[in-house]
């Protein structure tokens, strides 16, 4: 079974590529892809009021499935980008969740191939409370193809002010735990198709259990090659 | 595979995203000593308060009463030592007040508040003028304004230390703290009071009084008789009759009195005792009968000043000033027995007043 690599056209500022089995091409020239189906999913998610996520995680699934192989990373990245939190307000008397918007700034140098060091400074905010967070921690690096997948744990303090009444601030600590993709869109570019973390507060002495997601660009500086392979892609 | 997996995944981030409405409702508590009031989101399935941020808010000299408008979207404090009434606007998002100045004025040490269930007037009891004030309040800003005939004289010396008004709206009840009196009164279109009858003797200190869901009777707490009295309500006229056994034993120095939705049970906080008893209520005499099993009274704060049921029906929060916090139990619908879920809350200063938003 042979695989070959074919361009399925653009995607956002770039193009995609997705494995396919070079016996299957004649079927697939033949007849159109199921839709997805995860309507009743969606409609759930609509319901909440909760349109970015889905938006972002149908975008998020229509990547997915469009890598190949590669064997290097970027030495060094700056994610820059729009950020959504579902902050878990609840626990500080709110009668529902609070959707706040931002951005998410992360700088990250790679030490070796497949792990790295990353910052991360977001700004959250709402009509009754805003949140910012500053975080340092590992991150992990899988490339296959054009996509990078990463996966990182940060530590740090958040920062909040709400409000209500005279107004309330607090700082705590803070921890992130999530992960994400980042599709190639030139040698220089990527695009981070999802990024999504649970962010754990303690802000005005509760727990605070959030949903991040961002999404944005990242610009890159030169490569870590894996050993014993050759670059799939061209390296600035 | 991958789309089942993908599909898995879509469903954590939802329930991780928290995209559910919650189902709770608010609770604001009066701290006279700190000149406060405390906002607590309470869980309609658990009782549980979760302190509102920004709590306790600023109020005024010694907020010794809270009554909220039928919308929830205001509340209103009688400040007992300010001699006035402050008006909150109510952030149902956030659970948060804000005062609305300037306040409006009232008699001397308005110590309680009464609103009709259609919220078109507030009654303040002025304790130390011996008076009540009246006020027409505006739907839609909250604002107060006194109506002709407010404040409306009592006998002297009478010190009304709590009011009602009947489900109807139709008739304000009043008892003398001092006197030993319940006065009658009928609410007139704009608010003006119309005795019904001459005052009805009860035990000495009634402190509080209750009225039954269908508009039947009268309850009252006798503080320093150790007695509540049971008043038959001819809702036709307003008029008040004792029922022959009337006064019926009760706590150590019961003090406030909360009836459930469905006029079954009657429960109150005895302020010497520590502790609420529950009483079954016959629909059709009135009697109160005090609970033996589950044996009446339950354990409660030290000094309990207040008791209410909140808007579910399905706990009683009592509100006590010594051991500075509120106490929860958990009422079993059948029995009318309570089950204490311990304490709700915990505040800097000593409470005396619930009031909770449906």
């Amino acid at each position: 079974m042979g695989l070959e690599l074919v361009r399925r056209g653009c995607f956002t500022a770039g193009y995609s590529i997705q494995v396919v089995d070079t016996q299957e091409i004649p079927k697939l020239r033949m007849k159109k892809h199921p839709p997805l189906n995860a309507n009743g999913v969606c409609a759930a998610l609509r319901h909440a009021g909760c349109k970015t996520i889905s938006l972002v995680i149908f975008l998020s699934s229509m990547v997915l499935s469009h890598f190949a192989m590669a064997q290097e990373i970027p030495r060094a990245q700056l994610f820059g980008g729009y950020s959504y939190t579902r902050f878990d307000s609840p626990t500080l008397g709110f009668a529902n969740p609070s959707n706040l918007s931002g951005f998410n700034i992360s700088p990250a140098f790679n030490l070796a191939y497949g792990f790295g060091v990353k910052a991360e400074l977001t700004g959250q905010y709402g009509s009754k409370l805003n949140v910012r967070d500053v975080t340092v921690g590992p991150q992990f690096l899988y490339p296959r193809g054009r996509a990078l997948f990463f996966a990182h744990a940060l530590f740090g303090d958040s920062r909040s002010f709400v409000r209500v009444g005279t107004g309330e601030g607090d700082t705590a600590r803070a921890i992130v735990l999530g992960g994400g993709v980042d599709l190639d869109v030139s040698p220089r570019f990527a695009f981070r198709a999802v990024q999504v973390d649970y962010v754990r507060t303690t802000l005005f002495s509760t727990t605070q259990n959030n949903v991040r997601i961002s999404t944005g660009l990242v610009y890159r500086w030169h490569t870590i090659r894996r050993r014993g392979h050759k670059p799939t892609l061209s390296s600035p | 595979m991958k789309r089942a997996a993908l599909i898995c995944v879509l469903v954590l981030l939802a329930g991780l995203a928290g995209c559910s409405s919650s189902s709770k409702h608010l609770a604001y508590v009066t701290s006279p000593t700190s000149n406060s009031i405390s906002a607590f989101r309470v869980s309609n399935h658990s009782g549980k308060f979760t302190p509102v941020i920004g709590s306790p808010f600023p109020a005024g000299s010694s907020p010794t009463s809270i009554v909220l408008d039928p919308a929830d979207k205001f509340a209103y404090a009688a400040n007992q030592t300010g001699n006035d009434i402050s008006l909150f606007k109510i952030d149902n998002s956030t659970g948060g007040i804000s005062e609305i100045r300037p306040r409006t004025p009232a008699g001397i040490g308005p110590a309680a508040l009464a609103m009709d269930s259609g919220g078109a007037f507030l009654f303040a009891a002025n304790v130390s003028s011996s008076d009540i004030s009246i006020y027409s309040i505006n739907a839609g800003t909250g604002a107060l304004t006194e109506v002709a005939g407010s404040r409306f004289a009592l006998p002297s010396g009478a010190s009304p230390a709590a009011l009602t008004v009947s489900p109807s709206g139709k008739y304000l009840y009043v008892a003398s703290s001092t006197l030993g009196l319940v006065f009658g009164y009928s609410i007139g279109s704009g608010g003006a009071l119309q005795e019904v009858q001459s005052p009805v003797a009860v035990g000495s200190g009634p402190f509080s009084l209750a009225i039954d869901p269908g508009e039947h009777f009268v309850y009252v707490a006798n503080s320093l008789s150790d007695t509540i009295s049971v008043l038959s309500l001819d809702a036709s006229t307003g008029t008040l009759t004792a029922l022959p056994n009337s006064p019926f034993t009760a706590g150590n120095n019961p003090i406030s009195l909360a009836i459930d939705s469905a006029g079954k049970f009657l429960y109150v906080a005895n302020l010497g005792g520590n502790n609420v008893s529950a009483f079954a209520l016959d629909s059709s005499t009135g009697v109160p009968t005090e609970l033996t099993t589950p044996k009446s009274p339950f354990a409660a704060g030290t000094r309990p000043v207040f008791i209410t049921i909140d808007s579910t029906g399905k706990f009683v929060y009592v509100a006590n000033e010594n051991s500075r916090d509120i106490s929860a139990f958990t009422i079993d619908s059948t029995t009318g027995g309570l089950t204490n879920g311990g304490i709700a809350a915990s505040l800097g200063s000593g409470p005396s007043w619930i009031a909770t938003t449906k």
